[in-house]
């Protein structure tokens, strides 16, 4: 069960409140302040409704942080062999070093601006 | 600094009056200029009896705001730059005085005020600048000055010893930071990890360093009449690779509305090189900078991790630092991009 409405339907029609119905009324002066609210709720909704990980992409990330790694160890894994410079001196190891860091990290910012990922890359 | 109240207010007018060394001075009009989230920047128009600046004049006054970052300067620093970059023929307002912290009032400095326009999001649309590569050529003529400035044995010493590696620098400074938040908040970043890590590999052995802003982008540059009229936020400055104030003014991370225009979001690198270039003697081409854009991402993901802490454990709650912290995600994918660039160009 379920209390309607839930967490991110509450979140949703705060922000278009605030958007719509506030923001008209404030003074110039707060209007960042107003947008800043929206956009913190829209990232807000955007993580709480993330999907996991692709199973591929932790896969991949786990295997290249070595050493027992798992879903949660890999970031700080990962650096200790980023940092001892086993990753970067094989072109083919870095190769897929890149590419898996890319993978996550656009996944991230579907989160936090997913329309940058509209545009083309800078 | 509240100049609307009366006591604030008055204590300003003694110091500026006794410092313009005018018989009479009072503050008519005071507003605040939108500046960065560290310091405060007002305008005031004062009406000056007596002395070398007698009459009605519109000056900028520049304090300190609630909280300080670690690594800006103070106010007096800032103003001894500042004096030193007018004197060199760098365009920067005119720095005329400098009030150091006492009684009730924080250090502050008044400079001349100038007309134009600074505001990053309204320079990078088309249309804002009605000579955009004529900006561009100037901005890097004015950053290639700053370059060239000689800065005397003692004429700044809180710049302390010119590093010989001073991106090697930036980047252990980096890499410092990032055990710290592991320390703090218990997570790794090995997309800046990876950044970092592949900087080191191939950075430079010799490095040429000079007086560098550190904070050269739109945004701190006023612009009239399609030029620079005047550089702002030295707050940053110090001994640098030229190559690092290149690459900060044309990193992704700094062209607001102009993704695709590299050279500040305003148009193109060539531009700013050209104008670089002449003043220099150097032969900077836009794919050299690949590497120093990759680096701004760096540099301003770790400021945007420390905005962050202060949010999350500094004690002031600030949803603006809050949100700085959520741009890291989009600083890294852009940093990937850029070195997977300059691999391909190396």
């Amino acid at each position: 069960m379920t209390d309607r409405p839930c967490a991110d339907e509450l979140l949703g029609i705060a922000r278009d409140t605030v958007l719509q119905q506030l923001l008209p009324h404030l003074p110039p002066s707060a209007h960042y302040a107003a947008r800043m609210v929206a956009n913190a709720i829209a990232i807000a909704r955007r993580e709480h409704d993330a999907m996991p990980l692709p199973a591929t992409l932790v896969h991949e990330l786990t295997q290249l942080a070595g050493d027992g790694a798992d879903a949660h160890s890999w970031p700080e894994r990962l650096t200790q062999r980023i940092r001892a410079g086993a990753l970067d001196a094989d072109p083919a190891l870095a190769g897929r070093m890149a590419r898996a860091l890319r993978e996550w990290t656009a996944l991230r910012v579907a989160i936090s601006n997913p329309r940058l990922l509209e545009q083309p890359p800078a | 600094m509240n100049l609307d109240d009366a006591s604030t207010r008055q204590a300003v007018e003694r110091v500026l009056q006794r410092t313009a060394q005018a018989e009479r001075l009072s503050l008519t009009q005071w507003s605040r200029l939108s500046g960065g989230a560290i310091q405060e920047n007002l305008r005031i128009v004062c009406e000056v009896t007596g002395g070398p600046h007698a009459g009605k004049q519109q000056w900028v006054l520049r304090t300190d705001a609630a909280s300080v970052v670690a690594s800006s300067r103070s106010r007096a620093e800032e103003f001894a730059i500042l004096r030193l970059a007018h004197t060199s023929g760098v365009a920067v307002p005119e720095p005329f005085f400098l009030h150091e912290a006492a009684a009730a009032l924080p250090a502050f400095f008044v400079m001349a005020f100038c007309e134009g326009v600074a505001a990053a999001h309204v320079l990078t649309k088309p249309g804002a600048i009605a000579d955009p590569a004529g900006f561009l050529r100037d901005a890097g003529a004015q950053l290639a000055r700053i370059h060239d400035m000689r800065v005397a044995p003692g004429a700044l010493p809180f710049l302390g010893e010119r590093s010989r590696h001073p991106t090697r620098d930036v980047l252990r400074t980096a890499r410092g930071y990032l055990d710290h938040w592991r320390q703090r908040f218990g997570d790794s970043h090995p997309v800046l990890e990876w950044g970092i890590q592949r900087w080191l590999r191939r950075a430079p052995a010799e490095e040429e360093v000079v007086f560098a802003h550190r904070d050269y982008r739109t945004g701190n540059l006023l612009m009239a009449d399609s030029r620079v009229r005047a550089i702002f936020d030295w707050e940053f400055a110090g001994w640098g690779n030229p190559l690092e104030d290149l690459g900060w003014i044309c990193a992704p991370c700094w062209r607001f509305n102009g993704r695709q225009r590299v050279a500040g979001g305003i148009g193109e690198a060539d531009d700013l090189l050209a104008g670089y270039n002449a003043v220099r003697g150097s032969h900077w081409r836009a794919a050299d900078l690949l590497a120093w854009e990759a680096l701004a991402q760096i540099r301003w993901s770790i400021i945007a991790l420390q905005q962050a802490e202060r949010h999350l454990c500094g004690g002031e709650p600030s949803l603006e630092l809050a949100l700085t912290g959520r741009l890291v995600a989009e600083l890294e994918l852009d940093l990937l991009v850029l070195l997977e660039r300059w691999e391909s160009v190396t």
